[in-house]
């Protein structure tokens, strides 16, 4: 049996290769995901460990919770020359962190989404710890001395003397490069910039003299980490916490992988998981159209004796194989994809510390396993269908299609109701996120599989549709491409729906995006009265001495910071979207935004101060608050304070959470540095020339940009943009596996239909004509897929919104982009009929029409 | 006696395909169709097959020939060298006054487009058209404007009726073989060439064909080249060519049905 196996797929090599080549992509990209974490996971290992070299002891500020907007809260230097006494300690060091950013040539250095980090040094010319190692030069000591990265100062061009800035919380800090180090065991920081200072700089350029976020600790000889840290530990004051430097080490490895990973593995192994999904449509719709081909040979195994069970073997075996040397193929090909993956992330922008390429025994296993069984799936119900043959099909003529059974239409029709109910449950159901996403994912599933399911009821009808422009303008070759695409519906559909497939979610990231900038600019538009929005070129805070200078701005009536931070609200855990503290300008609060009241009015903006704060909708449902409740907010830094809720405003967008006075919040949050400024005009004042004008006195603090609102949204568009794009190149394999998937479909298509090619032929079609119908055929076919996939993905879209509408999201149909993706799908009709429509313009007519 | 007979016959017929200079103009007013010392050899080295062995022949306008001929006698090599459809190894063919071998594959496609219709044993018609559809395919292959009044002829002598608008696999073998016939037909082509045409039929059904195609000479002027197993088939023909070995061997003007029964015997011999 298994020779029969063997010798058929030998017989039909590139069929073989073009269906593994569905798998191979899937399992590429699970490889890929897994790869690509484990360097980034690997990279943060080395540079965390490098950190802490030859650190025995970190004194540290202790959190309430993990939080990327709350920066460490400082403490006085004290306690640096208190440790320094202690008996076990060779060496203490004080030290800041600071976000900032390089100006070169008096241009600030873009780097996008990577942070530019501003670290102190101890100020002698050599380290007291190994953590970087000087690469040319030396450490800064002197006022406005700096080191940077290598990586930094070569692609920047800066030489040692060469004059640069920095730009503070306090603004532009003119400084010169005196060394270049290495950092992080020679691991790529990902496009993080690091400038080291000495402390006494950093410390005046943020304004925090006399203060430090944290202390390391170096031992005498002869005295364990441990021994140090219990040394240390009785000298510390309330909020602060010590660890050994291997124990911070991996604590610092742990928080920031662990965002990560529960963010990044998950994406790129349900992008992998669409792929492989593709990929599954394909094997099933290969192997539908072989198994009705091979009929004959199959009744005729069966009439000579070959049992049900041996058949599903050859079938199933024949899967089997091209599962396992796709795997294996693909497990390879994911090292490729791993590295075209930290390529697209650099291109992106999103500069993320990458360290080799390992190959983990776990990403092996999960990968071969996934494609293996992904294939065996799919063929399963193609195989048993095999076994369906009776024996008596050997006598009688072929009989390629066969119509839908009985239950057909029940089945498409409970796979569509159930998938929707899955998605729906997911969407709007309660329990932890991960549970509820993979019943939003298995939904996602079902619905595709009973779209393909119902489709062969309207493919022929959409089939003869699109196909009708075809015919009229190609004429004949049009015509029958419409009506090969129309005989098989079944067919049809299975072949479309792999694109549909790629294509539905393509469709739908795109329909998100634009309801996402719809809403922002919605709200933009309803609340903001402000002119002008000032933020950070990165996604970082503005320094905060940027301030005064826009106030003072002839032309600004007024204008507020928007400080933000996350929050415990009573204890409860932090709520991703609603639990935020944002702190405005209290006074100038009504002249740049216009609260939408659902209690209250306006006049209560004046009583903003102390303890009493504005609630979002949101907020309040999420929490079950009252009008006039005390709640307890708790800030990462340890800050806590109780609110009382004074009135309730509707924005979940701009304005999430909890609204106070900038005092208030200051009280509270460790967070010194504004995300955005809003500027009103003053009335009569020039819009060009008040532009100018801030731009002007935000010169000094280089990440600073003015935007007008419109600016602004396109800015903000442009940042959405920016991460869609990334998601439609990962998106594109799933395309390219529909691609393999429609040119395989074909190239079967055309071997049934040989004959008829032959009889076109000896009739008068030249090979070019025989080549459009079959590249017209694939077009029909693809653009199937093509509308199917735009109404699934539209369809997403929509439940997505409805679950969302809470947060005031809103819908907004993308056209001009569907239209491109329809486009879209004619190119990927055109490009898999390439090798089809070669092999049918090779047909040989006498042998054709020769042929059983 | 057959000898002698055969060896009359074949300088009979070289004299038709080597006429002198003067004959030229005559040849090219008559026939439409001529195979010049036509060799077609399969296989290479002790395994080659000679499936002609020089046939030369000539197919007056408006005849209708049978070819016929034991099983492997080359008779649809002939045909399909003669269509065009295969080149020869030795010698040519001419069509309409065109040199076959001078043309290019795509030269052949256009030619066969315009000037020759098929008919074949099985499988003729395109299962995804209607009979209808299937009639107009090489004009419309071609881009040119179907002819109405020449299609509605043809749809009334392949008697469909209303079952025009059918696909294939609605209609009887019969009734496919007659719309092949219309299609074959539909372009006005120099030469129909039918390869054992009632070869899947029952008799009533092949007669009809037969039938049709025999109106398609009388009526239209037709050319036709017809393969046959069948005397009653071959019986139709206005003359009947006898191939052995990839030779002809005899032409018969008009024989009857016992005739050519006699020959069919003596061939098997
Ligand atoms: N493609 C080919 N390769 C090799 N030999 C061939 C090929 N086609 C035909 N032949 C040989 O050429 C000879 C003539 O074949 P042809 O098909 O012309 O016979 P035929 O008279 O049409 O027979 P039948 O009545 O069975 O259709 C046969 O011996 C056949 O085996
Ligand atoms: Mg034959």
């Amino acid at each position: 049996m298994i020779q029969v196996v063997l010798r058929g797929m030998l017989e039909r090599r590139l069929r073989s290769i073009l269906t593994a080549m569905a798998i191979v992509f899937g399992v590429a990209m699970i490889a890929g995901a897994f790869i690509t974490t484990d360097a980034i996971n690997s990279a943060f290992g080395k540079i965390e460990q490098t950190a802490y070299k030859g650190v025995s002891a970190a004194v540290t500020t202790k959190t309430a919770f993990r939080s990327q907007y709350t920066p460490p809260k400082p403490f006085g230097e004290g306690l640096v020359t208190r440790i320094r006494g202690l008996g076990g300690v060779s060496a203490a060091e004080g030290q800041l962190e600071e976000l900032g950013q390089l100006v070169v040539g008096g241009k600030a250095v873009n780097n996008t989404f990577a942070p530019t980090l501003v670290i102190s040094t101890s100020g002698s010319s050599r380290p007291l710890f190994e953590q970087v190692t000087v690469d040319r030069g030396r450490l800064p000591t002197g006022p406005g001395e700096i080191a940077l990265d290598d990586h930094t100062a070569a692609a920047q061009g800066l030489k040692l003397g060469d004059a640069a800035g920095v730009a503070a919380r306090l603004g532009l800090q003119r400084v010169r490069l005196v060394g270049t180090v290495r950092f992080g065991g020679g691991t790529s920081l990902g496009g993080a910039i690091l400038i080291l200072a000495p402390l006494r700089d950093v410390q005046r350029w943020y304004g925090m003299q006399g203060q430090v976020t944290s202390v390391i600790v170096g031992a005498r000889s002869g005295v364990s980490p441990e021994a140090l840290v219990s040394q240390i530990r009785p000298l510390l004051p309330r909020g602060l916490q010590v660890r050994t430097g291997q124990q911070q080490a991996s604590k610092e490895t742990s928080d920031i992988t662990s965002g990560l990973n529960s963010f990044l593995n998950p994406m790129l192994l349900s992008l992998a998981g669409a792929a492989l999904l593709v990929g599954a449509f394909i094997i099933f719709n290969t192997f539908s159209i072989t198994v009705a081909q091979r009929t004959h040979e199959f009744a005729l195994l069966r009439a000579l004796g070959a049992s049900r069970r041996q058949l599903l073997a050859v079938v199933s075996s024949e899967a089997l194989l091209v599962g396992s040397l796709a795997s294996v193929t693909g497990l390879f090909a994911g090292l490729g994809f791993a590295a075209l993956l930290g390529w697209l992330f650099d291109a992106a922008g999103f500069g993320i510390p990458r360290s080799g390429l390992p190959l983990h025994a776990r990403t092996v296993i999960v990968a071969l396993a996934a494609g293996v069984l992904v294939t065996l799936a799919a063929a399963l119900a193609p195989a048993l269908r095999a076994t369906r043959i009776p024996p008596v099909a050997a006598l009688q003529a072929a009989s390629g299609a066969h119509g839908p059974t009985r239950f057909a239409r029940l089945r498409a029709a409970v796979a569509l109701v159930a998938g929707f109910a899955l998605i729906a449950s997911g969407l709007f159901g309660v329990g932890p996120a991960m549970s509820r996403l993979s019943t939003i994912g298995a939904g996602i599933v079902v619905v595709f599989i009973g779209m393909t399911l119902s489709a062969r009821w309207f493919v022929r009808p959409l089939a003869a549709l699109i196909g009708l422009p075809v015919a009229r303008v190609f004429h004949e070759p049009g015509a029958l491409a419409r009506e090969n695409a129309m005989r098989n519906p079944v067919r049809t559909a299975n072949t479309a729906a792999a694109l549909m497939v790629g294509l539905g979610l393509v469709v739908f990231v795109s329909v998100f995006a634009a309801g996402l900038k719809a809403t922002v600019a919605g709200s933009l538009d309803r609340y903001v009265k402000a002119q002008y929005i000032v933020t950070s070129s990165q996604m970082y805070p503005l320094p905060a001495g940027a301030g005064p200078a826009i106030a003072r701005t002839a032309g600004v009536a007024a204008s507020s910071p928007l400080m933000m931070d996350q929050i415990e609200v009573n204890a409860h855990s932090v709520g991703a979207t609603t639990d935020m503290l944002e702190g405005v300008d209290a006074g100038a609060l009504l002249h740049v935004y216009k609260p939408d009241w659902i209690h209250g009015s306006s006049a209560l903006v004046a009583q903003l101060g102390g303890d009493r704060a504005l609630v979002e909708r949101q907020f309040v449902k999420a929490h079950k608050l009252r009008l006039g409740q005390y709640f307890t907010v708790t800030t990462a830094s340890g800050g806590r304070m109780r609110l009382r809720a004074i009135g309730e405003y509707n924005d979940p967008n701009l304005l999430p959470g909890v609204l106070v006075d900038t005092a208030t919040f200051a009280a509270v949050s460790t967070s010194k540095d504004p995300y955005a400024w809003f500027v009103a005009l003053a009335p009569g004042a020039s819009r060009d020339a008040v532009h100018a004008a801030l731009e002007q006195a935000v010169k000094p603090f280089p990440p600073a940009g003015v935007d007008s609102l419109s600016q602004y949204k396109q800015l903000m568009s442009d940042r959405l943009n920016q991460i869609v794009n990334m998601l439609y190149a990962l998106l594109a394999m799933c395309l390219v596996i529909a691609l393999f998937g429609i040119a395989n479909a074909l190239l079967l298509s055309i071997h049934e239909r040989t004959r008829e090619f032959g009889l076109l032929r000896a009739v008068g079609a030249t090979r070019t004509q025989v080549r459009r119908i079959v590249r017209y055929e694939s077009v029909i076919t693809a653009v199937i897929g093509g509308v199917l996939g735009i109404v699934v993905g539209i369809a997403f879209a929509g439940l997505v919104t409805i679950a969302l509408s809470d947060l005031g999201l809103s819908f907004s149909l993308p056209v001009s982009q569907l239209i491109v993706f329809l486009m879209l799908a004619v190119i990927v009709g055109v490009l898999g009929a390439v090798a089809p429509a070669r092999r049918s313009a090779r047909i040989d007519v006498l042998q054709a029409l020769h042929q059983e | 006696m057959r000898a002698v007979r055969r060896a009359f016959i074949v300088r009979a017929m070289r004299t038709v395909s080597d006429p002198p200079a003067s004959g030229a103009q005559r040849k090219t007013a008559d026939t439409v169709v001529s195979g010049h010392e036509l060799v077609k050899s399969y296989g290479v080295g002790d395994a080659i097959v000679e499936a002609l062995r020089g046939v030369t022949i000539d197919f007056p306008r408006g005849s209708f020939t049978a070819i016929m001929g034991p099983s492997g006698s080359g008779k649809s090599t002939l045909m399909n060298v003669l269509a065009g459809l295969d080149r020869p190894s030795d010698g040519w063919v001419e069509i309409d006054g065109a040199r076959l071998d001078r043309m290019s594959d795509h030269e052949l496609t256009l030619l066969r487009r315009r000037a020759i219709g098929f008919v074949f044993q099985s499988y003729n018609l395109l299962p995804v058209l209607s009979a209808e559809d299937n009639i107009a395919l090489p004009v419309r292959l071609a881009a040119g404007r179907v002819d109405r009044a020449w299609m509605q002829t043809l749809i009334e002598t392949v008697r469909l009726g209303d079952r025009v608008r059918h696909v294939p696999a609605e209609l009887s073998g019969g009734e496919q073989q007659r719309v092949a016939v219309a299609r074959a037909l539909v372009t006005h082509p120099a030469v129909v060439f039918a390869d054992e045409p009632t070869g899947n039929l029952d008799s009533a059904s092949g007669r009809e064909v037969l039938a049709l195609l025999r109106r398609a000479v009388d009526e239209f002027g037709q050319t036709i080249v017809m393969v046959t197993h069948d005397a009653a088939a071959a019986a139709v023909a206005d003359r009947v060519l006898f191939l052995a070995d990839g030779s002809i061997v005899d032409c018969d003007e008009r024989p009857s049905v016992g005739e050519i029964l006699d020959r069919v015997k003596a061939l098997q011999r």
